[in-house]
């Protein structure tokens, strides 16, 4: 919940409001202040424990703070603005869901910092000699006279890991500070750092199980507690996996009042039983949310705008739906599992192995190539895909590879799994799982809580010996030993299968009409980025005339629609609410 | 014939230099100087085994794809059986009056070619291996390698080291093949990312990772074990042999045959070599298969890599269907299961995993 926005140079403080504006369903107060160069704005729904009341003041120097702390306080705006202008803060603790800036008067700096992984965003742009940023891109397009143009580049590495991965966004000009990056605009000119960074420190103490799982156990326990702020109750999105089971026991130990919720996908459900079954293990209330494709439909366009970046994976429309399910249920705040895959060894570390142990034995293959495949977009398609033309705007070979290869060769650790670990956690958790929850649970003005996502316990994540997140071949395996004892056994050592949403189904069924507005041939011919030819045979279900195993075509054709979408919203419509409005 | 780089046609005093007249591209190959089939017989073989450039395959499977390949025939007969027929029919057609009498001799003709056309004999190109080399060099120096062909690279002089903790961790399951070319196969189209899996073969490809491979294998007790292989002794003994070797598992696991077994053999007719050795049944090998293994054997690479891969997805997703049904194969009730649907069945389809929200 809750959003800022500013500039440093010469530009009408009216604008503040514009860019408010923007993100009028993100609170229900605003607060602009400006001085000579300057100007802050900040908007929030009142009343909401752990958000600042207000820009927060000292003297001449200003802080704005959309989000929260961890553990949380009165006044994030006022804590953060005291640390940044400690001279010996190393912000080496500092947590939490936040974006942030800070006017410091006397420097005549502007300092931006975002959260340690990314659940809140700060986006900037330098135009005709003023400096601008926001928590949301779409207010940065209210500024008067700044162009809009698709930035080609982008578009092509969406289309690989279906969001848009580094400090790029889709539209030229406009950057992004990367999570756990601190950001001084000073003297015309932008330096960041980043406070940090994770680094492989395994104690040979926790090769003992018991030892492993009580130190993590720990960490569990205070990445939750850290995270509570006086709600009565929360939401809980129970999948009947592992990671979310774990955050309900630990809530419930807490003594939290937790109401869970779960998708229903009728006979397509994968883990509806599993997820009824922790809320009878736990006594907790469960609400089932039939989902169908047909109630996206209504709703797809102010998803996409909610959304402001594109994100290509199926979740976000039945996690749209289960915000507003938990919003009508009077919640304000909704906790979520993620981050178990990423810290603790879940789905690509297998496959990864298993391409590191081949890797190189053929011509045309390497190991950043097989890992951006893992993405099941459009890579390796783009041929088949991309027109002649947008096929030249996307720059030169390696952009995408550049993205993964720091990881996989990072210095920072010195095991595979932990490379591949930070790949998983810098790329597909900061830049795509986190953001677009947030984003999802806020179109609701819901307050997203990501407990696994805790500074402190992903440190500690890179303290285990790798054999404590995948044992044999059993995933997140210290997370099953701390929990064999809380949940029934089956649900613990079960294998995963994830929440498969029946996106192909539809895509090809109730969603056909709509798939026809975004992706059908006027509107392909309009965009001039895809191929007739190949889109309509997604869209027939077909990936290949003769492929071995047909599967993904909705995943993809859902990626193709909710960027036609974002790109008419964001580049056609300049970012203005779908229907009108803000 | 037709160049397969401008798609133009030219006639056979145009290529004289075996060249294309209209883009100069080279002709691998002349079927007037006794080239059994044209480049873009050829092309079309490639296209068909690579399914249309989205699978990685090796030179075996375009060997036995121009093999596949039939030629429409006209025997003597068919040659007697319009002539005489025609013949026939225009004496008849003499009672006729006129103008039945000039005008039925051609519509006869017509039905009679008809008929034989529906009759004509459809023959498999006879290749040997030794001329498929020839034409296959011959094609190469013409065309370059084809997009999609296995190529291992040079292994490096210095082996990259892996990382220290890559030995330590298991698979959800194992493909063993009887061939370092079937292991090639299933690795260059990535079979093993896509389904968590290892591939090896039995003697020891590929050498540098074989024992580490193998090794972790035994760190997974619910690991799946298939076996994919020829239809000769060796391959159908793979199963058993895996399942009682204990350098391999002993008998603590159950392993899966989907490869290619007699009962298969019939749908691959004309590609049967011979096997020259005496098969005794036993040892996952039933006495019916003993006969046919003593008289023939089948390479794996006779079936389109496609196949092949969708049988083994498909049996992967069968191993997760509680209700899926599996049969004992052979004599083989110590060696597991046999998978013995054909080697064209739909290998399913799934969305994936998608995304969880924990």
């Amino acid at each position: 919940m809750s959003g800022i926005c500013g500039f440093v140079g010469d530009a009408d403080a009216k604008l503040l409001d514009a860019m408010l504006a923007a993100i009028d369903y993100r609170g229900d107060r605003t607060e602009t202040v400006s001085a000579a160069g300057v100007g802050l704005g900040y908007r929030w729904w009142g009343g909401r424990p752990g958000k600042s009341p207000g820009i927060h003041r000292v003297g001449d120097h200003l802080t704005v703070c959309a989000g929260t702390l961890a553990p949380p306080t009165p006044s994030p705006a006022g804590k953060l603005h005291a640390r940044l202008h400690s001279a010996d803060d190393t912000l080496a603790d500092l947590d939490g869901a936040f974006a942030c800036a800070s006017w410091d008067a006397d420097q005549q700096r502007l300092t931006l910092i975002r959260d340690p992984f990314g659940v809140r965003s700060l986006y900037w742009v330098e135009h005709a000699g003023v400096f601008y940023f926001a928590s949301e891109l779409k207010q940065l397009l209210a500024v008067p006279g700044l162009p809009i143009e698709p930035d080609y580049h982008a578009l092509h590495k969406y289309l690989t890991f279906s969001f848009v991965p580094g400090e790029d966004v889709p539209i030229r000009g406009i950057h992004r500070l990367l999570p756990g990056h601190v950001a001084h605009w000073q003297y015309g000119r932008l330096q960041k750092t980043d406070y940090l960074t994770l680094k492989e420190q395994i104690d040979p103490r926790l090769a003992d199980q018991k030892e492993a799982a009580r130190f993590i156990r720990a960490r569990c326990e205070h990445a939750v507690a850290r995270r509570l702020n006086g709600e009565p109750e929360v939401a809980l999105y129970l999948s009947g996996g592992i990671d979310s089971s774990g955050v309900a026991v630990w809530l419930k130990e807490a003594g939290v009042k937790v109401h869970a919720f779960t998708l229903d996908f009728g006979e397509r459900s994968v883990e509806k039983k599993q997820a009824q079954q922790v809320a009878e293990h736990l006594h907790l209330p469960l609400t089932l949310l039939p989902v169908q494709g047909a109630d996206l439909a209504p709703v797809l366009m102010d998803l996409v705008w909610k959304l402001d970046l594109p994100f290509g994976d199926a979740v976000t429309g039945p996690q749209y739906l289960l915000g507003q399910a938990a919003r009508q249920a009077g919640l304000t705040a909704v906790w979520n599992g993620e981050g178990g895959d990423q810290f603790f060894g879940g789905w690509t570390s297998k496959p990864m192995i298993s391409a590191q142990l081949y890797a190189d034995l053929y011509e045309d293959q390497s190991r950043a190539q097989i890992y951006l495949q893992s993405y099941h977009r459009f890579y390796g398609l783009e041929d088949q895909l991309y027109t002649p033309d947008f096929r030249a705007r996307v720059g030169p070979p390696g952009q995408r590879r550049a993205l993964l290869e720091p990881y996989l060769h990072s210095s920072d650790a010195a095991t595979f799994l932990n490379r591949v670990r930070l790949a998983d956690i810098e790329l597909k958790g900061s830049q795509n799982i986190l953001p677009r929850l947030e984003r999802m649970a806020n179109a609701w003005a819901l307050d997203a809580r990501v407990p696994l996502f805790d500074r402190a316990l992903a440190e500690a994540s890179f303290q285990l010996p790798p054999q404590m997140k995948l044992h044999g071949a059993c995933e997140k395996y210290v997370l099953k030993l701390i929990l064999q004892n809380k949940l029934p056994r089956d649900i613990v050592w079960r294998r995963k299968f994830g929440m498969s949403v029946p996106i192909t189904d539809w895509m090809l069924g109730p969603l056909a009409p709509t798939l026809e507005k975004l992706l059908g041939n006027a509107s392909l011919a309009r965009r001039g980025l895809f191929r007739a030819e190949y889109v309509n045979r997604l869209r027939s279900g077909e990936n290949e005339p003769n492929e071995t195993r047909r599967r993904r075509v909705g995943e993809r054709l859902w990626a193709l629609a909710m960027l036609e979408a974002w790109l008419q919203i964001f580049i056609d419509g300049r970012g203005r609410r779908p229907g009108g409005g803000a | 014939m037709k160049c397969i780089h401008c798609a133009k046609d030219c006639k056979y005093s145009e290529r004289s230099d075996k060249k294309c007249p209209h883009c100069k591209h080279p002709f691998a190959f002349e079927p007037r100087q006794g080239d059994p089939f044209t480049d873009g017989v050829f092309q079309s073989a490639l296209d068909t085994i690579s399914a249309s450039s989205t699978i990685r395959f090796g030179p075996e499977h375009i060997y036995y794809e121009i093999c596949r390949r039939k030629r429409y025939r006209f025997r003597h007969a068919h040659l007697y059986l319009i002539a005489g027929g025609h013949f026939l029919g225009v004496c008849a057609c003499l009672l006729l009056p006129s103008p039945w009498r000039w005008f039925m001799p051609f519509l006869l003709l017509g039905i009679i070619v008809a008929i034989a056309w529906g009759f004509r004999e459809r023959r498999l190109v006879p290749l040997s291996r030794g001329e498929f080399e020839r034409l296959w060099n011959r094609w190469c120096e013409a065309h370059g390698k084809p997009k999609g062909l296995i190529v291992r690279k040079q292994a490096p002089a210095k082996p990259v080291p892996l990382e220290s903790d890559v030995g330590d961790y298991s698979f959800d399951r194992v493909v063993v093949c009887d061939s370092e070319a079937t292991v090639d196969l299933l690795l260059a189209n990535q079979f093993h990312f896509e389904n968590n899996c290892a591939v090896l073969s039995i003697d020891g490809y590929p050498p540098g990772i074989f024992t580490l491979v193998r090794d972790m294998l035994k760190r997974n007790p619910h690991l799946q074990v298939f076996v994919l292989h020829d239809a000769t002794m060796k391959g159908c003994r793979l199963a058993h042999k895996l399942a009682t070797d204990p350098a391999w598992f002993g008998k603590k696991i159950k392993v899966i045959d989907v490869g290619l077994r007699p009962i298969h053999a019939d749908a691959f007719k004309g590609l049967w070599t011979e096997s020259g050795k005496e098969v005794q049944p036993g040892d996952g090998i039933s006495v019916s298969e003993a006969k046919w293994l003593s008289a023939y054997a089948l390479a794996l690479a006779a079936v389109r890599p496609e196949q092949v891969l969708k049988r083994l997805f498909r049996a992967i997703n069968r191993q997760f269907d509680p209700h899926a049904e599996s049969s004992s194969g052979g004599d083989g009730g110590n060696t597991g299961t046999t998978d013995t649907a054909s080697f064209a069945d739909d290998a399913g389809d799934t969305d994936g995993g998608a995304d969880a929200f924990g």
